[in-house]
């Protein structure tokens, strides 16, 4: 399978969606990335990068869960395809084998 | 749950966002907003929101309309344009700052005739309120007052329904200065603003009171109403109700403060007194004097009454009501013999502008002066305008190849004049927020100049704001337009080859630009240089005597007995050189009257009278043509000296001997007057007017003058005035009040005066404007003649040489300037000088004048770009390409 190539924003988007589903949407992957890595980032900036992951296939979106504390208004929720899957694992896995050559390398500080 | 996201951000969001993306986006929102109100508090709540919105304002999320894509296209031109200026920073420079010096202009004038045309309008019911002015006519003769009758306004009252209210107001027309003292205290004053109203003043007049009541305010004579300031000077508190003041009549009550009076209306009172407490005007209601016009009358029509319609009534009204006395003084054929009262209504708004009648109020304005100043400005703006063009074509070639490109690259010609369109629009909006700042800083030294009291703030309203912006859009439009249309219509394929940037287009629109701009330059500098010598030969003509030098002393009068004591001992001061005594201040309100002779070959004449002693006329240096002076070792209480004028009057060659009979007064003994002495016309009037007939009296052996001059012959004349204060205070509690009389003659040519500066100033600006465009014009033509240039100089050719090759072009349109100019100049400053009896005829001279100015100016400027040009070294220029 080709893989896209992803900026880290990118990617823990698409860790959080996929951490998130079925419940992942805009919000709530914000509040997500606060809980789980410390940083203040804003709907726009995750809003734009959603954007950009379903442009390149790696999300797929629809429509639902409207809830009386959002005014009535229904949420997009957002779902890993299977391409985005595809991708973070690869991701992942570049990553564990790099680190597992790096560990084992005992690095001298 | 009250608490909702801020309104004003929804409303952004969903101005915005597409549709496809705002239901979501603000779910998202609202529940994060919910959430930080729990977690954060209200006002973070709304912060963070606020911020998440406008961070949401992405591109994507973007409605795609066609007017997006205009917004995403004008941030690109403004992004273009911001970038171009930065390029060319001195193009950048002249382009804003004459720019907005041009708006500033605009801007300031529309500041100041909003002004000028503002007078009077603060007054409640404004448009209903008019001033019934008088056209008297004499026979052979007419002259309009500002004033008329006292028994107009009660006549109005009782028989008119039509008017709502009506009000006298008088001044003190001679012996305007009245001392106030107080019981409880040794302060003292001299009020020259102290006017007299009639009990029903406030019910025409809306003036706001502090502290009293507008009705009864002037219900007694004794009673006078202050104005705010005037109450602080006195008691240093504006509760002044009851206290009591000394005037030289009597004492007064204060029965009402008022609010200063704003600085645009045509009647300013310090203190207003009762018609009540001026005995003339008493006597003159008891008689029922129809003839004398001695206060204002002013009225305030009914609603839905037509001024034109009720003038209709008062030929009617004066024969009814002022027929008896008319005729008690004319004799009952007095229409017959050609007199004649006209009353006429002057609305209460136009009189600052447009009334020019003798004995107004206050010196009023006039509207050629607003006219003049309004052209001024509007050909400033089209100074800094034509430069905007120029410089736009001048550069249109720089251009050429960008506009080559962005073609090749699809752009349609609309979307290139657009982008032209907005380049200079763009820079209209950055010189105009420039222009504000310089309007900020402009108005102080406005108002100083021309003594009004401009405000700032009156351009910070809506509406100005509005006008002001589409006014902006309007210039950048009209100066963006030629450029954007001839820049856009280039031809790709000549313009990438490089062929443009040797053409010639356009250059004939812009040398006609530039002669409109010389013959402005030639227009305003031969005009500034006329009317400047025209100021001079007013200041210095001739006046028929000697103003120099001479301290007019005012209201000896009032040192009565001690006259004669003050008189010997500033004789004493041997730095004085004559002392004479006069009724009237030199300049200032004459009394008058009508005299015959008895001899019907010789016409009446009307003039202008005064006392005087013999003293007065070698003081004040008059030229005795016929006769002699006064004397006191004849007889000379029944004497009389005329002046030139009066002769001419009279229409006969000798008047010496002939005797005068005064009529002024019916009830008084007729008294026959013969003429000794005839003066060389003096002029102590402004020289907009001629010299009148004047009747000279004499004062008597032991003539109290109220008035005395003296001639100070010393380079001390602070140390003289101090010596002569000395010696008044020894005799006299009032204040010592003096003047000098060339100060005295000059204040008749403030306004003259002030609009002179204004004109000089603009005039300054004009020019440099002309010349900042000609700098940036020629920087660009040398740039591109450069590599030429080069040329010449490897072959040989020297630095003058060079500079004149440069210089020729410019000077031959200056030719051109100068034949249009010339005589544009020379009829419209014509014009001017017939507003003066006495003015100077034009020359060539102030012509050749202004035409080395520009020239040298012009010069100057093409020869600094030159000379910077002929230095570089040529292998520099010549080695690219």
């Amino acid at each position: 399978m080709t893989q896209e190539t992803i900026s880290s924003q990118e990617e823990i988007v698409l860790l959080s969606v996929g951490s998130l589903e079925p419940e992942a949407y805009a919000y709530g992957i914000q509040k997500e990335i606060k809980d789980q890595a410390g940083s203040n980032w804003s709907l726009g900036t995750i809003h734009t990068i959603l954007y950009r992951l379903e442009k390149k296939g790696l999300l797929k979106s629809a429509m639902g869960g409207a809830s009386d504390k959002r005014g009535g208004r229904s949420k997009r929720l957002y779902n890993l395809t299977a391409k985005g899957y595809g991708n973070v694992h690869h991701v992942q896995e570049t990553r564990q084998a790099m680190w597992n050559k790096l560990v084992t390398n005992k690095p001298s500080f | 749950m009250g608490n909702k996201p801020p309104k004003r951000a929804e409303r952004l969001l969903e101005r915005f966002v597409d549709d496809r993306w705002w239901n979501e986006l603000a779910g998202d929102l609202e529940e994060q907003f919910i959430d930080n109100v729990d977690q954060k508090g209200l006002r973070k709540a709304k912060l963070i929101y606020w911020l998440e919105v406008i961070r949401l304002l992405r591109p994507h999320i973007f409605k795609k309309t066609k007017q997006y894509n205009r917004i995403m296209m004008t941030g690109n031109h403004i992004k273009i344009s911001y970038r171009n200026l930065k390029k060319n920073k001195v193009y950048a420079f002249i382009n804003i700052l004459g720019l907005s010096i041009g708006i500033a202009c605009v801007v300031l004038i529309a500041v100041y005739v909003n002004y000028e045309t503002s007078y009077d309008k603060f007054f409640k019911d404004s448009d209903r309120i008019y001033r019934a002015a008088l056209e008297r006519v004499y026979p052979g003769r007419v002259k309009t007052f500002g004033t008329s009758s006292i028994m107009l306004a009660p006549t109005l009252r009782e028989h008119y329904p039509q008017v709502e209210a009506v009000t006298r107001l008088h001044r003190l027309f001679f012996n305007n200065e009245v001392p106030i003292s107080f019981p409880d205290s040794d302060k003292t004053f001299t009020e020259t603003k102290f006017l007299f109203g009639d009990s029903l003043f406030f019910k025409v007049f809306s003036h706001e009171f502090i502290v009293g009541d507008s009705k009864t305010a002037l219900n007694n004579p004794t009673d006078v109403v202050l104005t705010e300031s005037t109450a602080i000077r006195y008691f240093g508190t504006t509760d002044a109700l009851d206290k009591i003041i000394n005037v030289n009549t009597g004492t007064r009550r204060v029965t009402g403060v008022i609010r200063d009076i704003p600085a645009n209306s045509h009647i300013h009172f310090d203190l207003l007194g009762s018609t009540r407490s001026v005995p003339p005007l008493n006597n003159a209601i008891e008689i029922g004097s129809w003839v004398n016009p001695w206060v204002y009358t002013y009225l305030k029509l009914n609603e839905g009454i037509n001024p034109t319609d009720f003038e209709r009534e008062f030929p009617a009204l004066v024969e009814t009501h002022g027929g008896a006395n008319i005729a008690q003084n004319s004799g009952s054929d007095w229409k017959e013999k050609g007199h004649s009262y006209n009353y006429f209504l002057q609305p209460i708004e136009s009189i600052h502008l447009e009334s020019k009648l003798d004995v107004e109020v206050e010196p009023n304005s006039d509207i050629v002066y607003v006219y003049i100043i309004s052209v001024v400005a509007l050909i400033i703006l089209a100074i800094s305008s034509i430069n905007f063009i120029n410089l736009s074509i001048a550069r249109s070639t720089e251009r050429a190849k960008e506009v080559g490109i962005r073609k090749v690259m699809g752009s349609q010609r609309s979307a290139l004049i657009s982008q032209f369109l907005t380049e200079s629009i763009f820079i209209c909006l950055v010189s105009s927020i420039v222009s504000i700042g310089l309007v900020f800083f402009a108005i102080p030294q406005f108002n100083r100049i021309l003594g009004t009291s401009l405000d700032f703030l009156t351009i910070v309203q809506p509406l100005a704001v509005g006008v002001l912006l589409v006014f902006i859009l309007l210039i950048g439009t009209v100066s963006g337009f030629y450029p954007a249309l001839v820049i856009s219509a280039l031809q790709p394929s000549h313009v990438l080859k490089g062929s443009y940037k040797n053409s010639s287009k356009g250059i004939w629109l812009r040398n006609g630009l530039i002669i409109v701009q010389f013959v402005i330059s030639i227009f305003m500098i031969s005009g500034s240089l006329i009317v400047s010598q025209q100021m001079e030969y007013l200041t210095n003509k001739d006046l028929g005597f000697n103003k120099d030098n001479v301290l007019v002393v005012h209201q000896t009068g009032r040192i009565a007995n001690n006259y004669n004591a003050f008189f010997n001992e500033v004789s004493q001061i041997s730095s004085i050189e004559g002392i004479g005594g006069s009724t009237f201040i030199p300049g200032e309100f004459l009394g008058s009257g009508v005299f015959k002779v008895n001899d019907p070959e010789v016409n009446d004449v009307r003039g202008n009278t005064l006392s005087a002693n013999q003293a007065y006329l070698e003081t004040m240096e008059f030229e005795i043509v016929m006769g002699r002076n006064f004397d006191r070792a004849f007889n000379d209480s029944l004497s009389l000296i005329i002046n030139e004028a009066t002769v001419q009057a009279m229409g006969v060659e000798n008047p010496i001997g002939m005797k005068f009979l005064s009529n002024n007064n019916p009830n008084a003994p007729t008294l026959e007057f013969t003429i000794v002495g005839v003066v060389k016309d003096y002029n102590f009037y402004s020289l907009h007017s001629e010299i009148g007939p004047i009747f000279m009296f004499y004062g008597g052996n032991n003539f109290i003058p109220n008035v005395i001059v003296m001639r100070i012959n010393s380079n001390d004349i602070e140390g003289t005035v101090a010596q002569i204060k000395q010696e008044w205070e020894t005799v006299s509690e009032q204040p010592f009040k003096y003047s000098f009389l060339d100060s005295n003659l000059e204040r008749q040519y403030e306004s003259d005066k002030a609009s002179t500066s204004v004109f000089d100033i603009f005039t300054f600006i004009a020019i440099i404007m002309s010349c900042t465009g000609l700098f940036g014009l020629a920087t660009y033509v040398v740039n591109q003649r450069s590599k030429e240039m080069s040329i010449r100089k490897v072959l040989g050719a020297s630095l003058p040489s060079i500079i004149t090759v440069f210089a020729k072009d410019f000077l031959l349109l200056i030719m051109i300037a100068f034949l249009i100019g010339t005589p544009i100049a020379y009829f419209a400053l014509n014009a001017w000088l017939e507003n003066f009896a006495y003015h100077i005829s034009i020359g060539a001279l102030a012509f050749l004048i202004a035409g080395v100015i520009t020239i040298v100016l012009v010069f100057i400027t093409v020869s600094y770009q030159g000379v910077k040009m002929a230095l570089v070294n040529p292998t520099k220029v010549l080695r690219s390409e």
